[in-house]
């Protein structure tokens, strides 16, 4: 079967080679560099020079897909799912976009097609396992998902590193946050709820609520629902001190005779210290916990997922890359094999009700040595 | 006759000295300062008293000689980076000095140029370097044999406010260089330079005396002549903040925040630091009603007649909020005039140019310094422990 896959990033390129074990892979980028360097290390992919935003010229290129994944800048999203919906293909999609992808559910299945966005890691597998928890549960009092890609070792001066833009950091460190509370929205500062929390593998690491529930919001009823992002103790203090000295603003002022945004002066001045570099020794993890828990009948139930994961020696790829891109490719092999059925845009908590889906995800998962370690307590009449 | 004296730089420190030597009749008192409104105020404060002079260029060692020239006393207070040359034009000049000038050279330069003129000169006699190191001094001559000076010295304001903690009571510049600059200090007779920032611990005084809150102090680099002056084989300078600050100054520091060197943003060039201070100074300001205090502890160690003692003396100053100085200025100014004075009244002539610790030698003057302070409402709580 045939597969493409648009965007030839650093996750883009992940998806691609892993479907490239069991499908024709074509990738696609604007950019002839990255496709030339993806081709040369992974001889199987056939590449294609295209704008993920022209839709005609893509149209061409999927015509004969069975299967499309996809990974583009958040803000080329909408428009890209907009043309491979119209091509009338099935999608698997990563890019992480501001827009309501549910606006598009309507369109999705007047072409018959199947889009599953947001099919990462968190989001992604985050929401298909809180998806899983409520599903089998009767009333779901809360719903938490923990989640970090940290350095593996704590790193003065930051003890953080990433492996993706520091504007896209310090936007997490500045927006505010949505999470639901008593059953009602809420928004609390960025970094706000601060507290530490003891996670296997790892110990103590310092979580606070992040802006990442996005579909779960309206798709999930829980009493309590939070995204919380995990960083090493102490890192959210320092970030704390930048953002209320006012280095994170965004208006241009005079800033020491010049007209600068002080927030580029951040972002000048901590990328190269963020920097993740593999060749100096920096290794990076990925922690996540989504715990779900409620009433089933009479019992209460906590359903708790734990996955630790870590930088690949062998492949020499970033742990955050691999969980990322193993999903979506992992769900786009359950798309082309009939596992998902259903049209329409579906966020991934919309998709846990099947048992069979749920089996062959975890198997995957631990085939490609990603492992989600699922516990479940329950208290007998609790009610 | 009343006593010329001229005072260099009427800001926030040096406006509180020429009041001060105003109000006493035995001074006739000029102030230079180019800033004529703020001059205006001072000579309406001191009801007419005083002379203002918004001619003289500090930085023309020139002009300042022609200003101070046939004065029975220079009070110095111009900015620090202009201190060096101002103390040369003033040596020329033939006039003494008090100086409170904060100049990065070593005014020790000047020594044989003063000593050629006749003129005494007394430098960084404000608080800390100042009267503590006074006291530093006496305790020394006090002692058979001195094992350790150390001494722990701040001024914060009363309630701090996040995320600094802190409101300037001095140059923003020389605030940057106590989280920068390498501390020096002194280990059993020889000079070594830790980080700055460094040896960070919470310090819990217990003076009843005072209420203070609790604090953090680190090494910082203000011993200065300390380091070579007195005979002592440790010496060592803690700065004291609210907790958590040296952790905080060290992050922005490691990360470049506080660099000179420009970098380039979008096209245009910019110091880190010129951006650091942009943001952050206004945050730092102290508001016109907004107390502060002056604190310092200090304990010196030795032997005297074969017993084992420690000189403390503390001090602490809050804002005077009928003349809303505050404790920095009053602590710094008043020290300073009543070293130039003690100089006038020839109660200290030393021809040459003498750190504050000098004056620790002389019985008479530490006395003088201690009561003048008290009399204006800073009081030094001294006393001998036996260990």
């Amino acid at each position: 079967m045939k597969s493409v896959q648009i965007g030839a990033g650093l996750v883009g390129n992940i998806i691609a080679d892993d479907m490239s074990r069991d499908f024709a892979v074509t990738l696609v980028d604007l950019d002839g560099g990255k496709l030339a360097k993806a081709a040369e290390n992974n001889p199987k992919l056939k590449t294609a020079v295209c704008s993920c935003t022209d839709s005609d010229s893509l149209r061409l290129i999927l015509e004969d897909a069975d299967i499309v994944t996809a990974g583009v800048p958040g803000r080329f999203g909408r428009s890209m799912m907009e043309a491979v919906i119209r091509s009338g293909r099935n999608l698997c999609d990563i890019s992480f976009m501001p827009e309501d992808f549910e606006e598009l559910d309507g369109l999705a299945k007047e072409h018959g097609v199947t889009v599953i966005p947001d099919i990462g890691v968190a989001p992604g597998m985050s929401n298909f396992l809180m998806g899983r928890g409520a599903h089998l549960l009767d009333e779901v009092e809360n719903a938490i998902i923990y989640v970090g890609g940290i350095p593996e070792k704590p790193v003065p001066p930051f003890n953080y590193q990433i492996t993706w833009s520091a504007a896209d950091v310090i936007e997490e460190y500045t927006r505010p946050a949505r999470y639901i509370k008593d059953y009602s929205p809420a928004v609390i500062e960025a970094m706000g709820d601060l507290d530490m929390k003891e996670f296997p593998k790892v110990g103590a690491l310092e979580t606070f609520i992040t802006d990442g529930l996005r579909s779960l919001m309206k798709n999930i009823k829980a009493r309590n629902m939070q995204e919380r992002t995990m960083r090493w103790p102490g890192h959210v203090e320092q970030m704390r001190l930048l953002r209320e000295m006012g280095l994170f603003d965004e208006n241009k002022r005079k800033l020491g005779g010049a007209d600068v945004v002080p927030r580029d002066v951040a972002c000048d001045l901590l990328f190269p210290m963020w920097k993740m570099d593999p060749d100096k020794g920096d290794r990076d993890i990925t922690v996540m916990q989504v715990k779900v828990e409620g009433y089933k009948g009479n019992d209460f139930v906590t359903y708790t997922w734990d996955l630790w994961d870590r930088f690949d020696e062998k492949t020499w790829r970033n742990s955050m890359g691999r969980c990322t891109g193993m999903t979506c490719s992992i769900f786009a092999h359950a798309l082309a094999s009939g596992l998902i059925s259903e049209k329409g845009v579906l966020a991934p908590e919309k998709l846990a009700g099947s048992d069979d889906l749920y089996e062959f995800v975890m198997a995957e998962q631990k085939k490609r040595g990603i492992n989600y370690v699922e516990s479940v307590k329950i208290v007998k009449d609790a009610k | 006759m009343k006593k010329k004296v001229t005072v260099l730089g009427n800001g926030l420190v040096g406006s509180v000295m020429a009041l001060d030597l105003a109000a006493d009749e035995a001074y006739d008192v000029t102030v230079c300062d180019a800033r004529k409104d703020r001059l205006q105020e001072t000579i309406m404060r001191s009801g007419g008293k005083i002379t203002g002079k918004a001619d003289v260029d500090f930085a023309s060692p020139q002009s300042i000689t022609e200003a101070v020239r046939g004065q029975d006393l220079v009070i110095g207070a111009v900015p620090g980076f202009l201190g060096f040359n101002m103390l040369g034009a003033v040596i020329r000049a033939g006039v003494d000095i008090s100086d409170i000038s904060f100049m990065g050279e070593d005014y020790r330069q000047w020594d044989a140029e003063a000593k050629k003129y006749g003129v005494t000169s007394f430098e960084d006699v404000g608080v800390a370097p100042g009267s503590s190191s006074i006291l530093i001094g006496h305790a020394c001559e006090e002692l058979d044999e001195v094992e350790d000076v150390t001494y722990y010295v701040t001024g914060l304001p009363s309630e701090p406010q996040e995320p600094f903690n802190y409101k300037l009571v001095f140059s923003p510049d020389d605030l940057i260089e106590e989280y920068i600059r390498p501390a020096r200090m002194k280990r059993d007779g020889k000079i070594i330079s830790v980080p700055a920032c460094s040896g960070c611990k919470e310090i819990d005084f217990n003076i009843p005396k005072f209420k203070l809150p609790k604090m953090e102090g680190f090494f910082t680099d203000g011993a200065r002549t300390l380091l070579d002056t007195i005979p002592s084989p440790n010496v060592t300078e803690y700065t004291l903040r609210y907790p958590g600050t040296a952790e905080r100054m060290a992050f922005l520091r490691d990360i470049g925040l506080f660099d000179l060197d420009p970098v380039e943003i979008n096209g245009v060039k910019v110091r880190p630091r010129d951006v650091f201070g942009a943001l952050a100074y206004p945050k730092m300001e102290l508001g016109k009603d907004e107390k502060e205090f002056t604190f310092y502890h200090i304990e010196v160690t030795g032997t005297k007649d074969g017993r084992r003692l420690q000189y403390r003396y503390s001090l602490y100053d809050e804002r005077d909020m009928k003349t809303s100085y505050t404790s920095m200025a009053r602590t710094t100014g008043f020290t300073c005039v009543i070293v130039g004075r003690l100089i006038a009244e020839g109660i200290l002539k030393m021809p040459g140019v003498n750190p504050p610790e000098a004056i620790g030698k002389n019985q008479k003057a530490v006395r003088r310094v201690i009561d003048e302070l008290e009399k204006r409402g800073v009081k030094i709580h001294q006393s001998v422990a036996e260990l």
